[in-house]
C-alpha cells in the first residue's frame, strides 16, 4: 500500500519541468484541472498508470520530434532538384541500409523497455495492496448506473443510483453488470475503465487517496444518451462515510402530512417505475429514489438537484434528456398534483 | 471447329516488326466505345478509374458527415442535431470512410496501376474485376439507401451487440449495415482473388518476385489478409442478421454472449487496418524513389516488413479488448504483441528517410504527400504502441485520444498517400499534369488542416472526453479545443476541395504529360499517357527491378527490354510466368467485353435487397437467375482455352 | 537476357491445373472459405466453453445418420477422382457415369442431412446450440448445393465434348472445390458430432 497511496503524486510532477520542453507541456498542465483529466491522477488504481502515461507521453513525443527532424533534414540538405532536368540523375549514393540498421538496433530497446513497463504497470493496478471491506455492485442502464452496496462484515446492503459514496483512502471493490448493452465504468481520476458486460461480471477496484468528488462517464457507446451517462463518486472521510452509510442503510422514514398528498400520487404515478425502500413504490425500471433530495444531481448527473430542474424533469424528461425511458408526466399530473410530487420527491432527504 | 492448338511457340519482336499489330490489338482490347463500353467493360483501366471516382465520392460523403459532426461538437450543449441524428452520421462516417473509401481507393489505384507495373495486359480475371466494381458500388448504395429517410445504422462502426441486436435497436438501419456488409465482402474478397492470381502468373516474363513493385508487395499482403480475414466479419453480421431476424441466439442466451461479437469482428478488424495502410505504404515507396532519384533503400527490407506488419496484426486482436474483462495475462501478451508491430513499421520509417536522405529529393505535390505521409505514420505509430499498453489504454481506451491515433494513422497513411499517388499517376491515367501550384496550396491546407484538426484531439483524449458522444457540457476544460478541431476540420475540407478543383480544371487544361513525366523506374512509364487498351504492343522482359533506370545506374551487364518482346496477338492474350522467378509459363487469355457481370451484380444485390424486406420468393428467384448467370459466365470457351477446340489462328 | 529466360518454347494456352490462373482463383476461394468454415466452429467452441449449461444440450447428437453421411460423402471424392482419372485417360463415358455417380451421391447426403435436421429435437431458435448447429451444418449444406450445381455444369460440359485428357481444366478446378467441401464436412462432422460422444461434453 505504501507502494503509491503516497507517492505517485510525486513522481508525476517531477516528470512535468521535463515535459515542459515539448510545446504543448504548459496548455497541457494547464488543463489538467479539469474534472476528466488523468492527466494528474488521485488514487493508487490509477496513479502507477499515470506516470507510464507521462513517460510514454514523452517518449512519443521525442520519437516524434527526432523522427520529423531528421526527415525534415533528410529533405533540406540537398539543393532541390527540379524537373525536367531532374529526369536525367540518377544515382544509387550513399549508405542507406545503415539507416535501418541503427533505427532498428535504437528502437527495439526503447520499445522492450516500454512492454517492460507496460507489464510493470498493469501488475501494479490490477488488485488493491490489501482487502477490500466495501463490495459496491454497479449496474449499468440505459443511461444512468444502479448501485448496490453490500458490507459483509455489517452484513447490510442497500440500493442508490448515480452517485457512489466511498470513504477516502480505502479500496473498494467493484463488481460490474449491466441490465442491457454493454457500458464502460470510468472515473479517470481514479481508475482505467473496465466494461460493465450483459451475463458477465467483471471485477475491479478504486480507491480515492483524498476526499472529494469525481467525475465519471460511460465510456462505450451505449445509445441515444451515451453522452449524458455520467457517475459521480463522493469520498468522505471515514466519520462522515459512516454518517452518511447509517442514514442511507434505513428505508425512507416518514415522512410529514404536508407532502402525504404528494406521496398518495407518487404511488400511483411513479411507483411502478421507482423504488422508495420502506414503501409502496417497488418499480425496477427507473432509479431506486430512496434518499434521492440528498443526491447532487439528477438525470444521471446532467442537472443540479434543484427544484426548478427537479421539476422540469418530472414534467418533461424527455425533453431535457431525449429518448430517456423516463416519460413526460406533465399531463398525469395537471397542475397542483406535479407539485405535490415534487414537493415529495425534494422531502426524500 | 478444328484440331486443338494447345500451346504455341510466342513470337519475340518488336511492334514495327509485326504489320498492323497495333491497329489490331486496338480493336480486339477495345470493340466498343460510349457508354456500352464502360458498363460491359473488362479493361482495368477503365474499372480502376471507376473505383477511384467512387471511393472519392464516398470520400465526400464521409467527409461532410465529418463536418456536421464537427459543427455539433464545436461548441458545448449544442442542439443541431438530436442525439439518434448524431450517432446515425457518426456510424455513417465511420463505415463510409473505413469500408467504403480506404480500401476501395485503394483497390482502384492498384487494379489500375498493377497491370502497368507488371507488363501484363489486364488481370488475371478481368471480369470478376467488372463484378467486384458493380458489387461494391451497389453495395455502397445498399449501405446509404437508408440515410435519406433517416434509419441509418447508429451503433457505430464496429455495431456491438447487444447495443445492435433486436431488442435495443429496432429499426432497418443495423440489418441494411448486416446485410451491406456482407454484399460488400463479396466485392473485396473478389477483387483480393483477383489481385493473388493476377500476381502468381501475370507478371512480365523476368519479374522475379524481388523485382516486383512495393505496392504489388503491399496490395498482395493485404489481399492474402483479406482472404483470410473477410469470412469473419462477413459472418459476425451474417449472424447478427440471423439473430436479428429469425429469432437465432448467437449473440444471446447461453454460451454465446456480446463477447463472441468482438472477438469475431476485431479477429476482422484489426488486420482489417493494415489492409488499408500497407497498399498506401506501398504507392509512397513506388512513388518517392521516382521523387529522389535513387531506388529505394532497403527494398528487402520494406517488403518483408510489409508482410510482417500483417501477419503480427493477425495475433492482436484482442487489443480492442482490454477492457472487457480478459484475463490480465492474456491482455499483457497480446499489448506487448502490438508493441512489437512497431518495429517493422520502423524499419519502413527508416527505409524512407533513408531514400530521401541519400538521394536529391524533388519537391512536387506527390513527394510532398509521401513526405507529410512518414510523419503522420511516425506520430500516428507512437500513440499506437502508447494505447497498445494495457493499463494506459484502459485510460485512453474510447477517448478522443484513440480519434485522435486512428485519424493519424488511417488518414496519414492512406488519405495522404493514396492523394501522393494520384497526383503521381494522374499524368499516366489521363495524359495530363495536376497543377504543381494549386497542388501544394491543397497540400499545405490540407495538412495544416489535418494537424490542427487531428493533434489537439489527443489533448481532448486525455482531458477525458469519451468519443462517440453528441454533446458535452461546459466546464469540462473540452470547449476550446472543440472549436479549434472544427476549424481544422474545415480546412482540411478546403483543402480537398482544391485538390479536387485541380483535377477538374487539369482534365482539360492540364499540362500535356508524355509518356514519363517524372522519369520514374517501373514499366507504366513507358507506355503513352494514357496508355492503349491493350497497355502494351509487345510484353516486355524484365531483368532488374527498375527496367528504365538501369542505363541511368549501370549497375551491371543486364538489361530490360520494352521496345522488344512477345507478340500475343492471336486474341486477347497476356504473358504468362511462374511464381517465384517469372518465366515464361504460359500464354493467359483475357476475356471479351461482357455484361454478365454487371447482370450478376445487380442479381446478387437484389437478393440482398429480398432479404431485407425478407421476400424470400424474390430472393430464391434472384437465386436462379445468379445460377444461370454464373452458369453463362464459366461456360467453357474456346477463345478462353477453356474447352477443346482452340481457333486456329 | 530475354534469351536467357526461356524464349523460343512452345507454351500452353491458359493452361492445365497450376498453370492456369483458374487453379489460383479457386484455391483462394478455397483458402477464404475455409477460414469462414473456421470462423464458424470458432464461435461454436467460444459458445461450448463459455455455456453455463450442459452443451450440448440435450446430450450428445446421434451418430447415425451423420456416420452414413461421411461415408457418403467421403465416397464422392473418390467417385469424382475416378472421373477426373478417366478423363484424363480421354475415358469420357466412364467418366461421365462418375460424375454423375457423385452427383447422385451428392444429393443423397443433402436428403439424408434434411432428415436429419427433422429428427433433431430442437430448433434453430431454441438456444445458442441450436442456432449454431443449424447455422454451421447449413451453411455447409449450401456449400453442398453449390458444388453440385456446379458438378452438374460440369456433366453438360462433359456431355457436350467439351473436354478431353488434353484439355479439361475447367473440371480440375471445379472438382477441387468438390473435395473441399468434402473435406470441410469432417471438420464439421469431427467438431459437432464425435468430440460431444467422445465424451467432452460441458456441464451435462
Amino acid at each position: 500500500m505504501s507502494r503509491s497511496q503516497r507517492g505517485a503524486a510525486e513522481p508525476v510532477t517531477r516528470l512535468m519541468p521535463l515535459a515542459g520542453t515539448v510545446p504543448l507541456a504548459a496548455l497541457v498542465s494547464g488543463c489538467s484541472a479539469s474534472p476528466m483529466s488523468y492527466l494528474s491522477t488521485e488514487g493508487p488504481a490509477a496513479d502507477p498508470v499515470t506516470l507510464m502515461g507521462w513517460g510514454f507521453t514523452a517518449i512519443a513525443a521525442a520519437t516524434t520530434l527526432i523522427i520529423s527532424g531528421l526527415l525534415l533534414w533528410a529533405v533540406v540538405r540537398h539543393r532541390p532538384l527540379r524537373l525536367p532536368e531532374a529526369r536525367e540523375t540518377m544515382e544509387r549514393g550513399g549508405n542507406g541500409l545503415k539507416w535501418i540498421y541503427v533505427g532498428t538496433l535504437v528502437s527495439t530497446p526503447v520499445l522492450f523497455g516500454m512492454a517492460v513497463w507496460m507489464v510493470a504497470a498493469t501488475a501494479a493496478v490490477i488488485a488493491p495492496g490489501r482487502p477490500t471491506a466495501l463490495t459496491i455492485q454497479v449496474i449499468g442502464h440505459q443511461w444512468w448506473w444502479e448501485l448496490r452496496y453490500l458490507d459483509h462484515q455489517k452484513n447490510q446492503s442497500f440500493i442508490g443510483a448515480n452517485e457512489i459514496h466511498v470513504p477516502a483512502g480505502v479500496p473498494v471493490k467493484l463488481e460490474l453488470m449491466s441490465a442491457d448493452v454493454i457500458h464502460s465504468f470510468w472515473i479517470p481520476k481514479l481508475s482505467g475503465k473496465m466494461d460493465l458486460v450483459p451475463g458477465q461480471l467483471n471485477e475491479t477496484w478504486i480507491e480515492a487517496s483524498h476526499e472529494g468528488e469525481y467525475r465519471g462517464q460511460c465510456a462505450e457507446f451505449c445509445g441515444a444518451q451515451h453522452a449524458n451517462m455520467v457517475l459521480l463518486l463522493v469520498a468522505d472521510n471515514a466519520a462522515a462515510f459512516e454518517a452518511w452509510w447509517n442514514a442511507h442503510a434505513q428505508p425512507q422514514g416518514q415522512v410529514a402530512d404536508a407532502v402525504s398528498h404528494g406521496r398518495d400520487l407518487f404511488m400511483k404515478h411513479c411507483g411502478e417505475c421507482h423504488t422508495v425502500d420502506g414503501t409502496a413504490a417497488k418499480g425496477k425500471d427507473g432509479p431506486n429514489l430512496t434518499h434521492v433530495a440528498s443526491r447532487r444531481k439528477i438525470g444521471a448527473n446532467i442537472y443540479p438537484n434543484k427544484r426548478g430542474h427537479l421539476g422540469g424533469w418530472i414534467a418533461d424528461a424527455p425533453t431535457m434528456k431525449p429518448r430517456v425511458r423516463m416519460p413526460a408526466m406533465a399531463e398525469k399530473l395537471p397542475g397542483g398534483d406535479l407539485i405535490a410530487v415534487l414537493d415529495y420527491v425534494q422531502s426524500l432527504h | 471447329m478444328q484440331t486443338p492448338r494447345l500451346e504455341r511457340v510466342p513470337r519475340f519482336a518488336s511492334p514495327q516488326d509485326v504489320a498492323g499489330l497495333e491497329a489490331r490489338l486496338e480493336r480486339l482490347f477495345e470493340p466498343t466505345h460510349g457508354l456500352r463500353a464502360w458498363l460491359g467493360t473488362v479493361d482495368h483501366k477503365k474499372l480502376g478509374v471507376l473505383y477511384i471516382v467512387t471511393a472519392f465520392v464516398f470520400l465526400l460523403a464521409g467527409g461532410i458527415e465529418a463536418l456536421v459532426l464537427r459543427v455539433q461538437l464545436a461548441f458545448p450543449s449544442q442542439r443541431l442535431l438530436s442525439p439518434e441524428a448524431y450517432n446515425q452520421l457518426f456510424t455513417m462516417h465511420g463505415m463510409t470512410m473505413i469500408f467504403l473509401y480506404s480500401l476501395p481507393v485503394l483497390s482502384g489505384i492498384a487494379i489500375y496501376v498493377w497491370p502497368l507495373m507488371l507488363g501484363a495486359r489486364d488481370l488475371a480475371f478481368p471480369r470478376l474485376n467488372a463484378l467486384t466494381y458493380w458489387t461494391y458500388l451497389f453495395s455502397g448504395l445498399f449501405l446509404y439507401s437508408t440515410l435519406p429517410i433517416g434509419l441509418s445504422p447508429n451503433a457505430g462502426w464496429f455495431n456491438y451487440v447487444p447495443l445492435s441486436a433486436q431488442p435495443y435497436n429496432p429499426g432497418p438501419g443495423i440489418d441494411v449495415f448486416a446485410l451491406g456488409m456482407v454484399l460488400l465482402g463479396f466485392s473485396t474478397t473478389g477483387s483480393s482473388i483477383n489481385f493473388i492470381a493476377t500476381l502468381a502468373r501475370l507478371r512480365a516474363p523476368g519479374m522475379s518476385i524481388n523485382r516486383m513493385p512495393i505496392l504489388v508487395w503491399g496490395t498482395v499482403t493485404a489481399s492474402v489478409g483479406n482472404l483470410f480475414m473477410l469470412p469473419a466479419v462477413s459472418l459476425c453480421f451474417f449472424l447478427l442478421h440471423l439473430d436479428r431476424n429469425y429469432g437465432m441466439h448467437v449473440y444471446s442466451g447461453y454460451g454465446g454472449g456480446p463477447l463472441l461479437w468482438q472477438h469475431i469482428f476485431w479477429f476482422f478488424g484489426h488486420p482489417w487496418v493494415y489492409a488499408l495502410v500497407l497498399p498506401a505504404m506501398g504507392i509512397a515507396s513506388d512513388g518517392l524513389p521516382t521523387f529522389c532519384r535513387r531506388p529505394l533503400v532497403g527494398y528487402t527490407f520494406v517488403a518483408l516488413s510489409t508482410v510482417a506488419t500483417m501477419m503480427i496484426g493477425y495475433g492482436v486482436w484482442t487489443h480492442h479488448m482490454f477492457a472487457t474483462g480478459l484475463s490480465p495475462m492474456a491482455n499483457s501478451l497480446i499489448g506487448a504483441a502490438s508493441i512489437t508491430i512497431a518495429i517493422p513499421s520502423a524499419i519502413g520509417v527508416f527505409a524512407w528517410i533513408a531514400t530521401i536522405w541519400t538521394g536529391r529529393p524533388v519537391i512536387t505535390t506527390a513527394f510532398l504527400h509521401f513526405a507529410a505521409m512518414i510523419f503522420l505514420f511516425v506520430a500516428g505509430g507512437v500513440t499506437g504502441v502508447m494505447t497498445a499498453a494495457v493499463a494506459l489504454d484502459w485510460q485512453l481506451h474510447d477517448t478522443y485520444f484513440v480519434v485522435a491515433h486512428l485519424h493519424y494513422v488511417l488518414l496519414g497513411i492512406n488519405l495522404f498517400p493514396v492523394l501522393g499517388g494520384i497526383y503521381y499517376w494522374f499524368p499516366k491515367m489521363s495524359g495530363r499534369m495536376l497543377d504543381e501550384t494549386l497542388g501544394k496550396i491543397g497540400f499545405w491546407l490540407s495538412f495544416i488542416g489535418f494537424n490542427i484538426a487531428f493533434f489537439p484531439m489527443h489533448l481532448l483524449g486525455l482531458l477525458g472526453m469519451p468519443r462517440r458522444i453528441y454533446t458535452y457540457e461546459t466546464g469540462l476544460g473540452w470547449d476550446r479545443i472543440n472549436l479549434v478541431i472544427t476549424v481544422g476540420a474545415f480546412l482540411l475540407a478546403l483543402g480537398i476541395a482544391v485538390f479536387l478543383f485541380n483535377v477538374a480544371r487539369s482534365l482539360r487544361h492540364g499540362r500535356v504529360a508524355g509518356n514519363d513525366p517524372w522519369g520514374g523506374g517501373s514499366l507504366e512509364w513507358s507506355t503513352t499517357s494514357p496508355p492503349p487498351a491493350y497497355n502494351f504492343a509487345v510484353i516486355p522482359f524484365v531483368a532488374s527491378r527498375h527496367p528504365l533506370w538501369e542505363n541511368a545506374l549501370d549497375e551491371g551487364p543486364q538489361r530490360s527490354v520494352v521496345r522488344r518482346g512477345f507478340v500475343l496477338d492471336a486474341g486477347k492474350e497476356t504473358a504468362g510466368t511462374t511464381l517465384l522467378d517469372g518465366m515464361p509459363y504460359t500464354i493467359v487469355r483475357i476475356a471479351d467485353e461482357t455484361y454478365v457481370p454487371l447482370a450478376l451484380a445487380v442479381a446478387i444485390t437484389l437478393f440482398f435487397v429480398a432479404l431485407l424486406f425478407k421476400a424470400l420468393w424474390i430472393a430464391a428467384a434472384c437465386i436462379i437467375a445468379m445460377i444461370a448467370l454464373t452458369g453463362a459466365w464459366m461456360w467453357p470457351r474456346a477463345e478462353l482455352g477453356q474447352r477443346r477446340a482452340v481457333r486456329h489462328e | 537476357m530475354s534469351e536467357g529466360i526461356g524464349v523460343g518454347h512452345a507454351l500452353p494456352i491458359g493452361g492445365e491445373g497450376r498453370q492456369s490462373v483458374g487453379w489460383w482463383g479457386v484455391m483462394c476461394l478455397i483458402a477464404t472459405e475455409g477460414a469462414l468454415f473456421a470462423y464458424l466452429l470458432f464461435a461454436y467452441f467460444y459458445a461450448a466453453v463459455n455455456a453455463d449449461t450442459p452443451w450440448p444440450p440435450s446430450g450428445p447428437p446421434d451418430l447415425k445418420i451423420a456416420s452414413l453421411n461421411t461415408v457418403i460423402l467421403i465416397s464422392t471424392s473418390g467417385t469424382l477422382w475416378l472421373s477426373e482419372h478417366d478423363l484424363e485417360r480421354n475415358r469420357i463415358r466412364r467418366s461421365r457415369l462418375w460424375l454423375l455417380a457423385t452427383i447422385v451421391l451428392g444429393v443423397i447426403f443433402v436428403s439424408l442431412q434434411l432428415v436429419e435436421w427433422s429428427n433433431k429435437d430442437f430448433t434453430p431458435t431454441s438456444h445458442t446450440y441450436g442456432s449454431l448447429f443449424f447455422i454451421i451444418t447449413g451453411t455447409h449444406l449450401a456449400h453442398v448445393c453449390v458444388g453440385i450445381v456446379a458438378l452438374a455444369f460440369m456433366l453438360v460440359w462433359t456431355l457436350l465434348h467439351y473436354f478431353d485428357a488434353e484439355r479439361h481444366n475447367v473440371f480440375t478446378v471445379g472438382a477441387l472445390y468438390w473435395h473441399f467441401v468434402d473435406v470441410v464436412w469432417l471438420f464439421i462432422f469431427s467438431s459437432l458430432y464425435l468430440l460431444p460422444n467422445l465424451g467432452l461434453t460441458h456441464g451435462g
